[in-house]
């Protein structure tokens, strides 16, 4: 098993999927995912479609969803949170097939971006200008910076994977 | 004509309900619109999922069952409600086909 340390976001999943495809066909096959860190088991070269899928809070349990997707092809490889990696031997399959639907996945995103975002926002406008004055230094100025770096980043992704559910919603598909 | 707020609705999802009018589960729904639809329209899971729990939400196709060879495919139904918002939609793709043609090919 080897390891590679890669940034990716939500909003360039196509990017990450390439990556994966490269590793497969050097040898390298995706085997799970945490924070940042690919890993990998080394096996023969081969072409492997990859995709992800954002399942969400739907109320749908997790084996139905996994059996369908795997009755059209599409094996699990790993789960990282709400996102789902799977893999397909047939490369031109695909994961939706009408940008209604991919629209509808950036949706599920955003609403998970929100429900997170409350509490960090909480923190910016009602937390952080309370403890003001008192706390310029230390730990409590560490933890200021945090939440603002977080903050960007957060409101970073929502602002991306926003233009990305407009780009979709800009077709004229029925 | 009566209104339904569903309407218009995706090709996708017309093909679902259609699809529906006999108990199917999801593997059973892209096999039976690809049929129906001579290979043209493949069906993509996440679609499908997305589709269903949509569908499901809005009381347009009830669960009734499980496959019983495997209990983790759950066989899907259409409802009365599902039923008239199909024969909407026929009614409307009829409407748009018949003045098509009539600018076109009249």
């Amino acid at each position: 098993m080897i390891s590679q340390h890669k940034l990716f976001f939500a909003w360039n999943e196509d990017k990450e999927m390439d990556y994966l495809q490269k590793m497969a066909r050097k040898g390298y096959i995706f085997h799970h995912t945490n924070f940042f860190n690919y890993y990998f088991e080394e096996k023969e070269p081969e072409s492997i479609n990859y995709a992800a899928d954002f399942k969400g809070f739907d109320k749908m349990p997790e084996e139905e969803y996994l059996q369908l997707f795997e009755d059209a092809g599409w094996t699990m490889v790993c789960r990282y949170g709400a996102w789902y990696y799977f893999k397909n031997m047939d490369m031109d399959a695909l994961l939706y097939n009408d940008y209604h639907s991919v629209q509808n996945k950036y949706k599920k995103l955003l609403l998970f971006l929100l429900i997170v975002g409350l509490p960090l926002y909480y923190q910016l406008f009602i937390f952080l200008p309370r403890m003001s004055n008192e706390a310029l230094t230390g730990f409590l100025f560490g933890f200021r910076l945090f939440v603002y770096f977080i903050v960007i980043l957060h409101f970073s992704a929502t602002l991306k994977i926003f233009k990305l559910y407009l780009k979709f919603s800009k077709n004229i598909h029925e | 004509m009566k209104q339904n707020l569903f309407s218009p609705i995706t090709e996708s999802m017309y093909y679902i309900l259609l699809s529906l009018s006999e108990p199917l589960h999801g593997y059973g729904i892209i096999k039976k619109v690809e049929e129906m639809s001579q290979g043209r329209l493949k069906l993509a899971p996440g679609t499908l999922y997305g589709a269903l729990t949509n569908l499901e939400n809005n009381k347009l196709i009830i669960s009734v069952g499980v496959d019983p060879e495997n209990i983790r495919r759950k066989l899907y139904k259409i409802t009365d409600s599902g039923v008239d918002l199909i024969q909407i939609e026929i009614k409307r793709l009829e409407e748009l086909l018949r003045n098509g043609k009539k600018v076109y090919y009249d």
